[in-house]
């Protein structure tokens, strides 16, 4: 997402120092969920502040969706997997790989630009010289898929905790 | 409220990538404790801590945490001192 592993670690170090930064009262969902809240929390705001440095080295507005971002990172907190959660995945992340990989190959090249490049759906649009329609429906189907394989791998994920 | 229109955007929300209109939505729903779009937000959420999971862990080099620690010092003096 960013052009070196300096940049990339600056980064990741800004990000942690945001955590201890953060407001007890803000942080708490994170750190009432153990590491693994710190861990998902950590990598929404470090992916959301390479892209802007992405963006802002591109001479492009910094974040396209401010006020969604925003808020989207406040309410993660609320979301975030628990301990439990977590672990239950990590007994079975092999098949959670395996299930992973047999996304379709087109919906994973699009799910790839907007998670791990930050790009938006326009921008992989752009990238990739599609439709922004294609790529919106590709990405959210690509997430459905992703979402309804692991529903079947942990079973009723949700209802049994 | 009818939200199963929502249901593949949670994840682009949690990200930050949903548009700001979409966005809104989600949070008029989940602020009025919609049990779909409640729901829908911790399975995105655990969609997105799975697919975290499919990227190699990198080690830190002893460089790197050296640099962390001296940021990290930085950040509590500044704390102290504006207290």
């Amino acid at each position: 997402m960013v052009p070196s592993p300096d940049e990339a670690d600056e980064i990741l170090e800004d990000s942690f120092l945001g955590l201890i930064n953060k407001p007890a009262r803000d942080s708490q969902g994170a750190r009432g969920r153990s590491g693994v809240g710190i861990e998902t929390w950590l990598f929404l705001t470090a992916r959301r502040q390479a892209a802007a440095h992405r963006r802002a080295r591109a001479g492009q507005t910094s974040d396209p969706f401010p006020a969604a971002g925003r808020l989207a990172l406040d309410q993660a907190l609320s979301w975030l997997p628990s301990s439990r959660e977590a672990d239950l995945l990590a007994k079975r992340l092999s098949l959670a790989r395996r299930a992973v990989d047999q996304m379709p190959a087109s919906q994973r090249k699009m799910l790839d630009l907007i998670l791990f490049d930050g790009l938006t759906e326009e921008e992989a649009a752009a990238a990739l010289s599609e439709t922004p329609g294609k790529v919106r429906d590709h990405v959210r189907a690509a997430f459905g898929f992703v979402r309804q394989r692991l529903q079947t791998l942990m079973g009723t994920w949700t209802a049994g905790i | 409220m009818d939200c199963r229109y929502l249901e593949n955007t949670y994840e682009l929300f949690l990200l930050g990538a949903l548009d700001e209109p979409g966005a809104a939505r989600i949070q008029e729903h989940a602020a009025s404790a919609c049990p779909n779009c409640r729901q829908g937000l911790r399975e995105a959420a655990l969609t997105l801590f799975a697919l975290m999971q499919q990227t190699e862990p990198v080690s830190t080099t002893a460089g790197q945490r050296s640099r962390f620690l001296k940021k990290l010092k930085e950040v509590q003096h500044d704390a102290r001192r504006s207290r």
